[in-house]
C-alpha cells in the first residue's frame, strides 16, 4: 500500500496500530516528497509524543520498586533507632535505680556501725585503718602468700 | 496487610530484646557478687561496714573503697565463699588460703574495662570468728596494696 492511500485512510480514521507506525516511520525519513512536507511535523510531532510516553511509562514502572524500597529502608533504619532508644532508656533506667549499683560513683564516705550510720570522717578513716589491719595483721601464712608475690615482681625486675 | 503489620512489629520487639540484652550483659559484668553481702549486712548490728570514696583515699591512688567485718557463722561463711567463688572467675591473679575447702584469706585482682584502673578484693577470716572482706578500685597497683598491708603490719 503506497503512502497517499494509507494517509487517506489515516484521514479517515480506518488505520490500524501496524498502519500508523508505517506512517510515523515513513515521515521520520529526510527525503520525503514535496506534497507530503507540510504533514512531517504532525507525525514527528506524535513520534516524539509516542517516545515521551514510553519513556514516561518505563519511568512509572521503576518507581514504585524505588519507592518501596527507599521506604523499606527508611522503616527499617526508624525502627532500629526506635529500639537503639529504648534499649539505651530500659539500661539507664535498671543502672540509676539498681540496689547492686554501689560499688562506684559515690561521692561520700559514711559507715554503718552496729546498725549506726556514722559521717564523721575521723572515726570512719579509723574504721577503714581497722578492716585493713583486720585482712593484714596475724596470718603469717597470708603475709608469705603476699611477700611471695612481692618477691617474683622484683626477681622479675 | 495485617501480616505485614504484626511481621513489623514482631521485629520491633525482637530488636528491642536484643539490645537490652546486649546492653544488660554489659551492665552486668560490672557487678560482683560480693556487693550482696555489703547489702545484707552492712546495715545489721555486729556489722561495721565503711565506703569510702572522694579526696579521703585520692592520695592512696583509690577511686572507692568498701569495707565489711562482721561475725562469722555458718550461714554468712557459705554466702560469702559462694560470692568469692563467683567473683574469682573473673580475677586476673589470684592468691588464696584454703583449709578444708574453705577460703581463709585471699586476694584477688580483677580486670575493669578501664586500663588503667584495677578492682581487688581481698578478705581474711580472724581467729576472733569474724570476716573481714575488702573491696577497692582505683589506679592503685598490686605492689601498692601489698606495701599497704604490709604497712598495717608493721605499725601493729
Amino acid at each position: 500500500m503506497d503512502i497517499d492511500n494509507l494517509l487517506n485512510k489515516y484521514f479517515e480514521g480506518e488505520t490500524n496500530i501496524e498502519e500508523e507506525r508505517m506512517i510515523r516511520e515513513f515521515f521520520n525519513q529526510e527525503n520525503l516528497p514535496e506534497h507530503l512536507k507540510e504533514l512531517a511535523p504532525l507525525f514527528n510531532y506524535m513520534e516524539d509524543e509516542r517516545v515521551a510516553l514510553e519513556a514516561l511509562k518505563e519511568i512509572k514502572d521503576i518507581s514504585p520498586t524505588t519507592r518501596q524500597t527507599t521506604k523499606k529502608k527508611l522503616t527499617l533504619s526508624r525502627s532500629f533507632f526506635i529500639s537503639a532508644v529504648s534499649a539505651a532508656c530500659i539500661t539507664a533506667v535498671l543502672f540509676l535505680f539498681s540496689p547492686n549499683n554501689s560499688n562506684s560513683g559515690e561521692n561520700q564516705n559514711y559507715a554503718w556501725i552496729n546498725g549506726k550510720r556514722i559521717t564523721d570522717k575521723d572515726m570512719i578513716r579509723m574504721f577503714a585503718e581497722k578492716s585493713l589491719e583486720d585482712v593484714s595483721s596475724n596470718e603469717n601464712i597470708f603475709m608469705e602468700q603476699m611477700s611471695a608475690v612481692f618477691d617474683e615482681k622484683i626477681g622479675e625486675e | 496487610m495485617k501480616k505485614s503489620k504484626y511481621t513489623s512489629c514482631y521485629r520491633k520487639c525482637i530488636a528491642l530484646i536484643v539490645m537490652c540484652l546486649i546492653a544488660s550483659t554489659t551492665f552486668a559484668q560490672k557487678q560482683l557478687a560480693i556487693n550482696k553481702i555489703f547489702e545484707k549486712y552492712g546495715k545489721q548490728k555486729g556489722s561495721t561496714m565503711v565506703v569510702l570514696s572522694d579526696d579521703m583515699i585520692k592520695s592512696y591512688h583509690l577511686d572507692f573503697y568498701k569495707s565489711i567485718t562482721l561475725p562469722f557463722d555458718k550461714k554468712r561463711s557459705e554466702e560469702i565463699q559462694e560470692s568469692l567463688e563467683t567473683d574469682k572467675k573473673q580475677a586476673k591473679k589470684i592468691k588464696e588460703v584454703i583449709s578444708n575447702g574453705i577460703i581463709y584469706s585471699g586476694y584477688y585482682q580483677l580486670p575493669t574495662e578501664d586500663k588503667l584502673k584495677n578492682r581487688y578484693i581481698l578478705f581474711k577470716i580472724s581467729d576472733n570468728a569474724t570476716a573481714t572482706l575488702i573491696y577497692m578500685e582505683g589506679d592503685i597497683e598490686s605492689e601498692q596494696v601489698v606495701n599497704m598491708l604490709f604497712m598495717k603490719k608493721r605499725n601493729n
